[in-house]
């Protein structure tokens, strides 16, 4: 009985750890399509259009609070959540020279936080 | 997730071969997986409660493979003797016939200064006294004297003994213990009679009484004072 018990606990581990994977996949993906296209239309000093864009990755990034404070760590999620408001207010006070490096260091914390989850040999060692 | 389930794979897996390498001294009367499993328990439960940052699933993750890990080696080691003796090792005989297989002591990195110690536990202080010496698999050394330096028993001086039966608490703290009574082959008006007899009143007057199948009874009241 509780070897049965341990290997439905392990099955259940190893589908919820692929369905994490997949899940922080898919939300990194959508953040990071949002954030190339407002980076895209900020460079071309289309303001609102970057605004739009930015403010839909904000929201999703916000929206996903309670999946990423269950499985990701916490400094991890407040260090991408003050990038994503210092590049908000860079949107607004549309400031062109810096704005490619911020878009730059947020899109690289998002894609961190995808490839953390992956099972690969560099993460798991 | 994913990363936590794998490294906790992993450290279990590692942990078991260095300790298995490291031989049976370092156990301390745990067997090797318990060891390990303790070692690391009590250190993956504590950080996510030390440190908030740490999502509370990166604690439990490693618990509860853990605690899967345990399961599946306690029930490989007990379908293949290999599986058993390959991760557990075997018995080690250290002594025969009062004589210290020194091969063996080294084997097990057994120092004669701790087997003096182990057989000083054991309150013996001759070697040539020990017939049989066993180092058992979770680290403790079993001892086997010579016939004539055993105790002697009422078996071997050919005495008749009273038949003995395991003895339950019936009451605990003022509370009769129904099923332990039942057990016993007694009911409440057999416990009403025993308390009458011996003068104590109602069982809430009762610390802790004890009773066996032949209805010996140990007795202890309350101190003035004591509530249930």
């Amino acid at each position: 009985m509780r070897e049965l018990l341990a290997l439905l606990l392990i099955i259940l581990l190893v589908a919820i750890s692929a369905l994490n994977v997949l899940a922080a996949d898919k939300l990194c993906s959508n953040i990071e399509a949002q954030l190339l296209h407002a980076e895209a239309n900020a460079l071309k000093s289309r303001w609102p259009e970057a605004e739009a864009a930015f403010t839909l990755a904000l929201e999703t990034w916000l929206n996903a609070e309670i999946y990423s404070h269950v499985f990701i760590r916490h400094p991890e999620i407040d260090s991408c959540t003050e990038l994503f408001y210092d590049l908000q207010e860079a949107i607004l006070s549309q400031s062109g020279p810096e704005i490619k490096a911020l878009f730059g260091k947020l899109l690289y914390r998002i894609e961190g936080i995808a490839q953390m989850e992956k099972l690969k040999l560099g993460n798991v060692f | 997730m994913a990363i936590v389930l794998a490294r906790t794979i992993i450290i279990y897996l590692t942990l078991l071969v260095t300790m298995r390498l490291l031989g049976k001294r370092q156990l301390g009367e745990m067997e090797l997986s318990e060891f390990v499993v303790a070692a690391l328990m009590a250190d993956l439960a504590a950080h996510p409660l030390q440190d908030i940052g740490i999502p509370l699933l990166n604690g439990i993750v490693p618990v509860l493979t853990l605690f899967c890990c345990e399961v599946f080696i306690a029930a490989a080691s007990m379908k293949s003797v290999k599986f058993r003796s390959l991760l557990f090792g075997r018995p080690s005989l250290l002594i025969e016939q009062g004589k210290i297989l020194q091969h063996e002591m080294k084997a097990n990195r057994f120092t004669p200064d701790e087997l003096m110690q182990e057989l000083r536990n054991q309150d013996i202080y001759d070697i040539s006294r020990v017939q049989y010496a066993v180092l058992e698999t979770d680290g403790t050394l079993n001892v086997m004297p010579y016939p004539e330096d055993k105790p002697v028993t009422a078996r071997m001086m050919k005495l008749e003994t009273e038949a003995e039966s395991y003895p339950s608490i019936v009451i605990n703290n003022g509370r009769v213990l129904e099923n332990n009574l039942r057990w016993l082959g007694f009911d409440s008006n057999w416990l009403s009679k025993k308390l009458k007899s011996e003068k104590l009143g109602n069982p809430e007057n009762i610390y802790l009484m004890i009773a066996d199948r032949q209805g010996h009874t140990y007795i202890a009241k309350k101190e003035n004072g004591e509530n249930a």
